[in-house]
């Protein structure tokens, strides 16, 4: 398995047991409102699950498991696929600081532009790799 | 299947379901999407025990009935605690919040350290022989 698919399965897996901790919390509050304060997090909750777990897992194994280029054997820019974590993790960290009521109304808006980037650049990355090793 | 069936529940309001919304989600997002997930990965991710054994795969049976159960009780209860005055229903609901946190918590431990280099994988290969 490759640094990046690593790095970002990793990555989603700290995002999932944090979101599931979030929504144990919640779910518990439900039943008795210890600490209604909790449901403030409900917007963190959703962006690391979607996010955090289920897209950056399945663009982490995608990168790993889709096929190589028949020339190189590779899987392409090892430097411009390093940068799809870091993008998408800054993203996600942005977003739910966005939430958090800093006031700061651009942090939303940077966070989305920054997954966008992300998912434009697994595109780019894996459009060529979607292909069949049969010759017709 | 569930999730879609509680989708169109939503839709008919003349059933008036209480707290339904949350449960669709949950059903689609924990009950299949990520039950998929995990499910795939712990099949396809280097460095499984190919021999078939609870005692081998603790961690991923402990995840699976952790989920299964968190789950189930979570659809009887979540509803219920909104319209009945009974606590039991809230204990319930308090146990599904538990169990569906141990799932994560089990399969998290199961697999990460199967998220591993090829390289790693091939040494711990040939330590074990």
């Amino acid at each position: 398995m490759p640094d990046v698919s690593r790095w970002m399965i990793r990555m989603s897996l700290v995002y999932f047991l944090v979101s599931a901790g979030i929504g144990m919390c919640m779910l518990i509050n439900k039943a008795h409102p210890y600490f209604p304060e909790v449901w403030l997090l409900l917007p963190v909750h959703i962006e690391f699950m979607i996010f955090g777990w289920v897209i950056q897992f399945t663009l982490g194994t995608a990168y790993w498991i889709l096929p190589r280029f028949l020339d190189t054997k590779g899987r392409g820019n090892g430097k411009a696929a390093m940068a799809m974590p870091v993008l998408l993790n800054m993203g996600i960290v942005l977003v739910a600081l966005s939430t958090s009521g800093t006031g700061f109304s651009y942090l939303a808006l940077s966070g989305r532009i920054l997954e966008a980037l992300t998912v434009i650049l697994f595109i780019s990355l894996h459009w060529k790799r979607v292909v069949s090793y049969s010759e017709s | 299947m569930g999730s879609l069936v509680l989708g169109i529940a939503l839709q008919v309001e003349a059933l008036g379901f209480p707290g339904l919304v949350p449960l669709f989600w949950h059903t689609l997002m924990v009950g299949w999407i990520t039950q998929i997930i995990m499910g795939v990965s712990l099949w396809m991710f280097p460095g499984r025990n190919k021999v078939e054994s609870f005692s081998n795969q603790k961690w991923a049976w402990l995840a699976y009935i952790f989920l299964e159960s968190g789950l189930i009780l979570r659809i009887i209860s979540e509803p219920l605690v909104l319209v009945s005055v009974s606590s039991a229903w809230k204990v319930i609901l308090i146990v599904s919040a538990f169990f569906q946190f141990f799932a994560v918590m089990s399969y998290v431990i199961e697999i990460w350290p199967r998220v591993i280099s090829k390289d790693k994988l091939v040494r711990k290969k040939f330590k074990g022989k």
